[in-house]
């Protein structure tokens, strides 16, 4: 006899999340103070009451999915960010990118990415990647450095043992939630796997031994900015990711190596909110290409 | 636990099947009526006879039960195991096959197997897999055959019946008895319910209930009655459902790898494509995706309607194709009596 209950109901998938996000945020508040966690309150506190204001008539939170939106945007900017920002990017997740859109499991962009490249996009004065500690932080500095190289740069304080300085540590929280959550088979490790090898192939293509207009190791990449909160939360959002296997490697390979490239070239320190949300563009297409055939038995 | 209400006296002679024919065991086993208990409700005799002209290698007891909340089969193992298995050598016998197997899927049942000690019948364990109690996926399973979807198993050699059409077989042809009760799962305890029992008597509380188990049965209206293929009653939990996340796990767990997220998709959009007709065709309804799904959304309710509505394309489509062939032969009837006509006009008077 199968229990009736399914295993994993959405509401249950949505606790594990946030179980698996709590060592990312001690570390996040180890590191940078208690100002993280008005940064993260603020944002969830907005999530939550602009979903209450969109499903007025059924009035039900109880899938969670607006508290996982608020802390992963809280969870993205920048300590030193004003609680407005991070208000205005949680009404702009839940409001625009998904209600807009019919609601849960019909938006086509991920919320939390859309929430934060907005705010992004409209304040970057105030959203400024410094660490309390150090100044600004690793990428920021390989971003806005002139003709410096790696090894001249990396002497700084930004730069950790193998990764960004605290970045590093916070990525390693951010794996150990991911890999509780492959435990609790809320995610299939392929799509994270598939992030990290994508960011971890354009790096190593990349990276011509550390010159000025070099980016970093695979492993530095790996351990810097926001990797591992993307690979094993971002990318696996069910509803804006595909659900076939050939869609899910193109995608998550996708998000790493257009990371990667923004890293890069363009002149923002970290670009998984872009790649992410130019993979969710090619969603569509990733589900019909990746579409099961029949088996004829 | 499991009592069972008076029935009427048996209809039938007791028969002694060791020493009957296995036509006259075939020839009881129709007049008393028995079809398939596992759901399908195909008149065994039908199969059985069919398992006689293709020739049978295995006869197989379907006490596979992985369907959420049901535990009849398994209740009726319990308390009747010797009935059921000597339902199944009747079966044996009727078909001149001595490979018998009987397959379950939870480990209690198997362990009282074996402590019973039973000759010539094999007790194999499967997975407690959804998909698993269908005839076709557990013939794959146990003997690694195909069976092709088009065919039945007994025209390749296999005979499944479910355990409860073996009891109710050895009812019939050792005692006379006509099958007018069966074990049922009523929400979460099992019972003799007697057929044609209204089914809203069974459960007061609840407004809404499902013929079938939570997963795979239908919503029961106001006037549905118990039936042969009846195996449990489950409240209907349709109204706790959220809308689709896209997680893709109905489509893991599929065991015809059916795309079934997308056909979910195009089902609620009210599209009608053709290759969506075929995908839905392909269901056998074992209700695997409905266990796995984390918004609790009744697919295999939304499966049916798109069978339903492929079927009714079907049958329009049929009777426009019928409709213009016919109008076609009547003008082409038209056109040649009116050159007939023509030509009788310009060919002069026979005088």
């Amino acid at each position: 006899m199968v229990s009736a209950r399914p295993k994993r109901a959405t509401s249950s998938v949505m606790i594990h999340v946030m179980i698996a996000l709590l060592p990312g945020v001690a570390v996040q508040v180890w590191l940078t103070g208690w100002r993280t966690l008005i940064v993260i309150g603020a944002a969830t506190v907005a999530a939550l009451a602009t979903e209450i204001a969109c499903t007025r008539r059924t009035r039900d939170l109880s899938d969670g999915s607006a508290v996982v939106t608020g802390l992963l945007i809280g969870l993205c900017l920048p300590v030193s960010t004003p609680w407005f920002v991070c208000m205005v990017a949680s009404v702009i997740a839940i409001a625009l990118a998904k209600h807009a859109f019919g609601g849960l499991g019909n938006n086509v962009f991920n919320p939390a990415m859309a929430g934060y490249a907005a705010v992004l996009i409209a304040y970057p004065a105030l959203i400024v990647e410094f660490d309390a500690i150090s100044g600004a932080t690793a990428l920021e500095q390989l971003a806005h450095r002139g003709s410096t190289t790696i090894d001249e740069i990396s002497t700084s304080a930004a730069f950790g043992v193998f990764g960004a300085s605290n970045h590093e540590w916070i990525n390693l929280a951010f794996l150990a939630g991911g890999l509780y959550l492959i435990a609790v088979r809320v995610i299939q490790p392929l799509m994270p796997l598939c992030v990290l090898v994508g960011i971890g192939i354009a790096a190593f293509m990349l990276d011509d031994g550390g010159s000025s207009t070099s980016h970093g190791s695979p492993l530095f990449n790996w351990f810097a900015g926001g990797t591992m909160l993307t690979a094993f939360f971002v990318a696996t959002d069910p509803v804006t990711s595909p659900s076939n296997r050939f869609g899910i490697v193109i995608y998550a390979l996708g998000i790493g190596a257009i990371a990667m490239l923004i890293r890069k070239y363009s002149s923002w320190p970290d670009g998984f909110a872009f790649s992410v949300l130019l993979a969710n563009c090619f969603v569509p297409l990733l589900e019909r290409i990746g579409r099961t055939r029949i088996s004829t038995t | 636990m499991l009592e069972r209400s008076v029935r009427l006296p048996p209809e039938f002679e007791s028969m002694n099947w060791q020493q009957a024919t296995p036509s006259s065991i075939l020839a009881r086993i129709k007049e008393a009526g028995i079809v398939g208990m596992g759901g399908a409700g195909y008149p065994t005799a039908a199969k059985l006879a069919s398992g006689r002209h293709y020739g049978t290698q295995q006869v197989i007891a379907n006490g596979v039960e992985c369907e959420p909340n049901v535990n009849a089969d398994r209740s009726l193992m319990r308390h009747y195991l010797s009935q059921v298995i000597e339902g199944l050598r009747i079966v044996g016998r009727c078909l001149d096959c001595d490979q018998l197997t009987l397959a379950v899927s939870d480990r209690q049942t198997h362990r009282e197997f074996q402590s019973a000690a039973i000759d010539g019948v094999t007790c194999e364990i499967v997975d407690d897999d959804p998909a698993n109690g269908e005839e076709r996926v557990l013939v794959q399973t146990l003997f690694g055959k195909t069976i092709p979807a088009a065919t039945y198993p007994s025209q390749h050699g296999f005979v499944v019946l479910n355990v409860a059409t073996l009891f109710a077989i050895c009812e019939a042809v050792c005692d006379g008895y006509r099958p007018t009760d069966r074990v049922i799962s009523v929400i979460d305890d099992d019972r003799w319910v007697t057929i044609n029992t209204p089914i809203q008597s069974l459960d007061a509380d609840s407004s809404t209930l499902r013929q079938g188990s939570v997963a795979t049965g239908v919503v029961a209206t106001d006037d549905a009655t118990v039936t042969l293929t009846t195996n449990a009653i489950a409240r209907d939990r349709s109204q706790l459902s959220r809308a689709c996340i896209h997680c893709g796990w109905c489509d893991d767990v599929c065991p015809r790898s059916l795309p079934v997220e997308s056909m979910l998709r195009s089902l609620q959009s009210c599209e009608t494509l053709a290759s969506i007709d075929a995908h839905v065709d392909a269901c056998f309804e074992c209700g695997a995706c409905v266990v796995a799904c984390p918004s609790q959304i009744p697919l295999l309710d939304w499966i049916r309607q798109g069978k339903f509505e492929a079927n009714v394309t079907r049958l329009k489509q049929r009777a426009r194709v019928r409709f213009e062939r016919r109008n076609k032969r009547e003008s082409q009837r038209v056109s040649e009596e009116e050159t007939a006509r023509e030509a009788r006009i310009q060919s002069p008077p026979k005088w």
